[in-house]
C-alpha cells in the first residue's frame, strides 16, 4: 500500500528502504478492481543511485496495455525516488547487489 | 425497541441517516462509531460510485486501497440482504480485510450477501445518496463533510 509520505530519515536497513521506495509508487488508474502487484529488480550504488535500468520481473492483476502502463509507472517511480536516501552502512552492504522490490496495491471493494 | 443508534453523514449533497446494526456486526459497528467519533470520515470522498449498484467511501486517499491506522476487522458476514439502502463494509479479496471503507447499495445486490459484512441501513436521505456523483472515481467526487454518531 502506498504510504502517505516518504520517511524523512535515511534508510539504515532494507526493511526501511523498501517502504521509502514504495512511497513514490502509485499504480495507474483503472488497473484492475482487485488491485495490482509488480516486482522490479535493480541494483543500487553505494550512494543510492540506480545501476543501469530496473527490470520488471513480475506483474499481476493487469494484462496487455494495463501491464505496460503499470511497468512504465513503476520504472518512473524508481527513477523519481533515486538516488535513494540510505546510510553509508547500508550503501556498503547493498552496493551492486540485486534488489527485488515487490509493490502491492490491494483495493477494497464490493 | 430501545433507541436505534445511528450515524449521520452530512454530505456535500445533503443529510443521510444510517441506522446501525450491532446485532448483526458488533465489531464493524464499533469501528464505524470509533472512526466517526475521531472525525476520520470528515472530508472523505465517495471515490467509487456506480449507478444502480453502490456508492463507496471511507478511504481518505480516495484510491480504494486506503484504510485507518486501526487493524483490519475479522469478517462478520451475516444473512442480512444487500438491497437498496444497505450499508456494508468494503474489503479486498481476503475476507478479513475490512477496515474503514464502506458502501451504500442503490439497489438489489444480492450476490454480495454473506460475502460482505452488512452493518447498517439508510433510514433517511436515500434520495440524497441517489444524487452522489458517479464515476470510478467521479470527476468531481462528493464528500462526507461530517460523520456524527447519534441516536434516533
Amino acid at each position: 500500500m502506498p504510504l502517505a509520505e516518504r520517511p524523512a530519515e535515511a534508510a539504515d536497513t532494507l526493511a526501511a528502504l523498501y517502504p521509502a521506495l514504495a512511497a513514490c509508487w502509485q499504480p495507474p488508474e483503472g488497473a484492475g478492481d482487485a488491485g495490482v502487484e509488480v516486482t522490479a529488480r535493480f541494483s543500487l550504488r553505494r550512494d543510492g543511485s540506480l545501476i543501469a535500468a530496473p527490470r520488471i520481473v513480475f506483474t499481476a492483476g493487469v494484462s496487455g496495455e494495463g501491464r505496460r502502463r503499470l511497468a512504465r509507472a513503476t520504472l518512473a517511480a524508481l527513477r523519481a525516488c533515486t538516488p535513494a536516501r540510505i546510510t553509508p552502512d547500508l550503501g556498503r552492504a547493498i552496493a551492486g547487489r540485486p534488489i527485488a522490490l515487490r509493490l502491492v496495491q490491494r483495493r477494497r471493494a464490493p | 425497541m430501545a433507541d436505534t443508534e445511528t450515524v449521520v453523514l452530512e454530505t456535500t449533497k445533503g443529510r443521510v441517516v444510517i441506522a446501525l446494526r450491532p446485532d448483526l456486526a458488533p465489531n464493524h459497528v464499533e469501528r464505524i462509531k470509533t472512526l466517526a467519533g475521531q472525525g476520520f470520515y470528515d472530508g472523505v470522498p465517495f471515490h467509487r460510485v456506480i449507478d444502480g449498484f453502490m456508492a463507496q467511501t471511507g478511504d481518505p486517499t480516495g484510491t480504494g486501497s486506503g484504510g485507518s491506522d486501526l487493524p483490519d476487522l475479522n469478517a462478520e458476514f451475516n444473512a442480512e440482504p444487500h438491497v437498496r439502502g444497505t450499508c456494508s463494509m468494503a474489503r479486498t479479496n481476503f475476507p478479513h480485510s475490512a477496515n474503514s471503507q464502506f458502501f451504500i447499495c442503490f439497489d438489489d445486490a444480492r450476490f454480495l450477501d454473506r460475502q460482505y459484512t452488512v452493518w447498517g441501513k439508510v433510514i433517511e436521505g436515500m434520495d440524497i445518496v441517489d444524487t452522489i456523483n458517479k464515476g470510478e472515481p467521479p470527476r468531481s467526487p462528493d464528500k462526507i463533510v461530517k460523520a456524527t454518531v447519534g441516536a434516533a
